[in-house]
Formats: structure tokens, C-alpha cells, sequence
């Protein structure tokens, strides 16, 4: 049996020859967890601006209900969408449980309400301080809409960055829609997951060590931008 | 209805504000002529914000705001009492009011800014952001920016507040100069009632007109 600091020295060993098996774990993690937050980002940024800059009925109730969402335990939208997209599911006929599309959905999901209410409450902010000079200057909504995603974009990119390091972490979701399938749908989480059942823990170590290298690299952005205020 | 005419740009009926269960403005009923005129009143009178429901930046509780044409609407400017600018150079905020206005966003406005800018003597400021100018200077590129985009009626709050007496000169005299061709309303306070060619004076007090 390997001593603790045999498997640190294996773990790093791992990540510096950059094996194939880790790399593809790294990889299938980054692309996952990059797409799902430039989806849900591309949609939910515009419709958060949209939801400040407009009075409508329900429009508390569905702030309330965004908030809420952020309490949502992943594993219940990882079994919601698997009964959705499993053979008996609605989406069955799509065939799109077990791979990397339906995990990008899941993670897509888990975080439309970080995305949502970090981007309400920045854009908020400043809709209120610019409101009035943008009526008098006759803008058009989409040019309010415009201005105030530009004139608040720290923030904004701040709850990306957040929602990212969200979605990287997650396991709950991904393990039961993904499968855990290596070369597939195997990311640093579920690997993690994984290879400590196994008892490989210097593979396991070096994936944890890989997350949080980014989640410290994300954490520095982030400071970065709000102190460059 | 029968009170707008040529000679009134704007008719206000029976304007009411009540915030909060506060009545901020009771029952006002004026007209606008052409020329310029002057809001004046007490600290907390009233007066930005009849300026602002005249502008249509704010809506009353009560009552209507009658154009005698569609493009004094449209086509209206206004000068906030504390100047707002985004987080941008001045170039830039004068290209973004610029282009909000005229819904033309492929447009330079560049020569139009400069040529502005060395009007008010004030041309080292073009690539500065609002946060490094003094007050006084924000005033100056708040009042260009309320009348660098051709306006048909320009709406503006003490422009002359906060200004050294030759930038009051020089604003007051480009304003008195603007009213013999679109009609102006301001906000001032009595000190600087001098500055003006008044066409019409409006006191306001605790929300009323007297």
C-alpha cells in the first residue's frame, strides 16, 4: 500500500506527464462546464437586463421564485432529467442520456438562477443610477439594454466566473445523466468520485488538485475584477 | 385642449405627484411659451420635479402633459441637476447620448464633439472620464450634452449652479442666445435670475404655484 507521499508525488506526476487518461478527464470537464455557462450566459444575462428594465405582472413572484432556485439540489434536476430523457422519458426518442450534451443541459440548469440573480442584482443597480438619463436621451429599450449589460459588465463577468466554478464542481447532476463513462462523460468530479471508490487515490488527488488549481485561478479573476473597480 | 397653441409649446393640466402618500406637487397647471422659462422656489419647492414630469422623465400621479407637436416629445433634452455619465470618456458619452438620440449607432459624431468642445473652451477634457473632472466642469459637458443633439426644447436643471462667473456668463449667455429659436425651461435660483432673458418666470412653493 502507497504512503501518503507516494501518492502526492504520483498525483503530480500524473498531472505534469499529462497522461492520457487524465487529460481526457480534464478535458471533457472543461468543455462541459465552459459550454454550459456560455449557454446559459448568451440566454440568461439579456433576459435578467430584460426583467429589470420592464414592470410586469408577477415580476417580485418571479424574482422569488429565480431566488429560490439557487437552494435546487443538483441530484434532483440530475433525476428530473433522467426520467425526462430515459427511454420511458418524453425525450426519450432524442437519445441523449449518457452523454456530454445532456450533462451540458444539466449544468446549464443548475446554474440559470446564479447567473440569473448575481446578473439582476448588478444590472439592477445600475438601471437605477442610469435610468433617467437614458429616457432623457430617448433610448430605445434595446439600447437600455445595451448600456446597462456594458456599463455593468465587472459584475456580470464576476457572476460568470462564479457560476463557472459552480458548474466545474458539480457532481450530483452529472454522475446520474452523464454515467461516469470514461473517455465520454467522465469529468474531474465524478472521476474523483470514481477512482477513491477504487482506491486509485493518485489519480483521484491529481484530478482535486487540477480543481482546485482553477477554482484558486477563478478566485484571483475575481478578486482581480472587483478591486480593479 | 383649447390652451395649446402656436404660441404654447407645452401645457401642463392639472399636474399631480403624490409619493408615497406625500403630495410632492398639488394640482399644477401651466403653460409653456416660447422663449425661456424659469422655475424658481425654495430648496424642496418642487422644481426638478415639475421639470422632470415636464420632460416626461418622471410621470405624474395626475393630470396631463399636452406637446403642441409630436417632435418636441421626441426630440426633447434634458440637463440633470447632478450630472450623470457612464463610465466612459467624455468623447464617449457624448457619442452614446449622441447616438441613443438619433437611433443611429454606426455614426462618428467625432468632428461635432470637438468642434463643441472648443466652443466651451473646455477641448482637453475629450478623453477624460466623468470621475477625474470637477463639478464645474461636469456642468459644462452635461449642458453640451443637452444641447449637442439639435433638440427641439431643451429641459435644464440650475445649469449655472456650481459655476465660476465666466462659465456662467458662458453658459447663461448660450442659453439666453438658444431660447430666441426653441423654447427652454429652467430650474434656477433667485441669484441667478439676472442671467436670464426671461420670456416667463414660474414660482413654485410646498408643491403649488404662487
Amino acid at each position: 500500500m502507497l504512503d501518503l507521499y507516494d501518492i502526492i508525488i504520483d498525483a503530480f506526476n500524473i498531472m505534469l506527464g499529462v497522461e492520457e487518461y487524465y487529460f481526457t478527464i480534464v478535458i471533457t470537464s472543461l468543455y462541459v462546464s465552459v459550454t454550459a455557462t456560455i449557454v446559459a450566459s448568451l440566454i440568461f444575462i439579456p433576459l435578467s437586463a430584460l426583467i429589470v428594465v420592464n414592470n410586469f405582472f408577477l415580476k417580485k413572484f418571479l424574482q422569488i421564485i429565480i431566488n429560490s432556485l439557487l437552494a435546487l439540489p443538483p441530484v434532483v434536476i440530475g433525476l428530473f432529467l433522467y426520467i425526462i430523457f430515459s427511454r420511458m422519458g418524453i425525450f426519450g426518442d432524442l437519445d441523449l442520456l449518457y452523454t456530454s450534451s445532456i450533462m451540458i443541459i444539466a449544468q446549464v440548469i443548475l446554474i440559470i438562477p446564479i447567473i440569473m440573480t448575481l446578473a439582476i442584482n448588478s444590472i439592477h443597480g445600475i438601471y437605477i443610477k442610469y435610468r433617467e438619463y437614458l429616457l432623457s436621451i430617448h433610448s430605445s429599450q434595446v439600447s437600455i439594454i445595451i448600456t446597462i449589460l456594458w456599463e455593468s459588465r465587472k459584475d456580470i463577468i464576476v457572476g460568470v466566473l462564479v457560476a463557472f466554478g459552480r458548474v466545474l464542481s458539480e457532481v450530483g447532476a452529472i454522475i446520474i445523466v452523464g454515467g461516469n463513462i470514461e473517455n465520454l462523460t467522465r469529468t474531474m468530479t465524478t472521476g474523483i468520485v470514481l477512482e477513491t471508490s477504487k482506491g486509485e487515490l493518485s489519480i483521484a488527488l491529481s484530478l482535486g488538485i487540477t480543481l482546485l488549481l482553477i477554482s484558486f485561478t477563478l478566485n484571483i479573476l475575481i478578486y482581480l475584477l472587483r478591486t480593479n473597480e | 385642449m383649447n390652451e395649446i397653441n402656436r404660441k404654447n409649446f407645452i401645457f401642463a393640466e392639472k399636474i399631480q405627484l403624490t409619493i408615497s402618500s406625500k403630495r410632492i406637487l398639488d394640482t399644477i397647471t401651466l403653460k409653456i411659451p416660447n422663449g425661456l422659462t424659469v422655475i424658481t422656489g425654495e430648496n424642496g419647492a418642487g422644481k426638478s420635479t415639475l421639470l422632470k414630469i415636464l420632460g416626461k422623465i418622471l410621470q405624474p400621479s395626475k393630470g396631463n402633459i399636452i406637446y403642441n407637436n409630436q417632435k418636441l416629445k421626441e426630440y426633447s433634452s434634458f440637463m440633470f441637476q447632478e450630472p450623470i455619465f457612464l463610465n466612459r470618456t467624455i468623447n464617449d458619452n457624448l457619442q452614446h447620448a449622441l447616438r441613443c438620440f438619433n437611433g443611429n449607432f454606426k455614426t462618428s459624431y467625432q468632428s461635432m464633439i470637438v468642434s463643441y468642445l472648443k466652443q466651451f473652451n473646455i477641448s482637453h477634457l475629450l478623453n477624460m472620464y466623468p470621475d477625474t473632472l470637477s463639478v464645474g466642469e461636469k456642468k459644462i459637458i452635461s449642458y453640451i450634452r443637452s444641447i449637442i443633439v439639435s433638440p427641439k426644447i431643451i429641459f435644464l436643471d440650475e445649469p449655472c449652479a456650481h459655476l465660476d462667473m465666466n462659465n456662467q456668463k458662458t453658459i447663461s449667455n448660450h442659453i439666453n442666445k438658444l431660447s430666441n429659436s426653441i423654447p427652454i425651461v429652467i430650474v434656477a435660483h433667485k441669484n441667478e435670475l439676472n442671467l436670464y432673458n426671461i420670456t416667463q418666470s414660474i414660482k413654485i412653493d410646498g408643491g403649488n404655484l404662487i
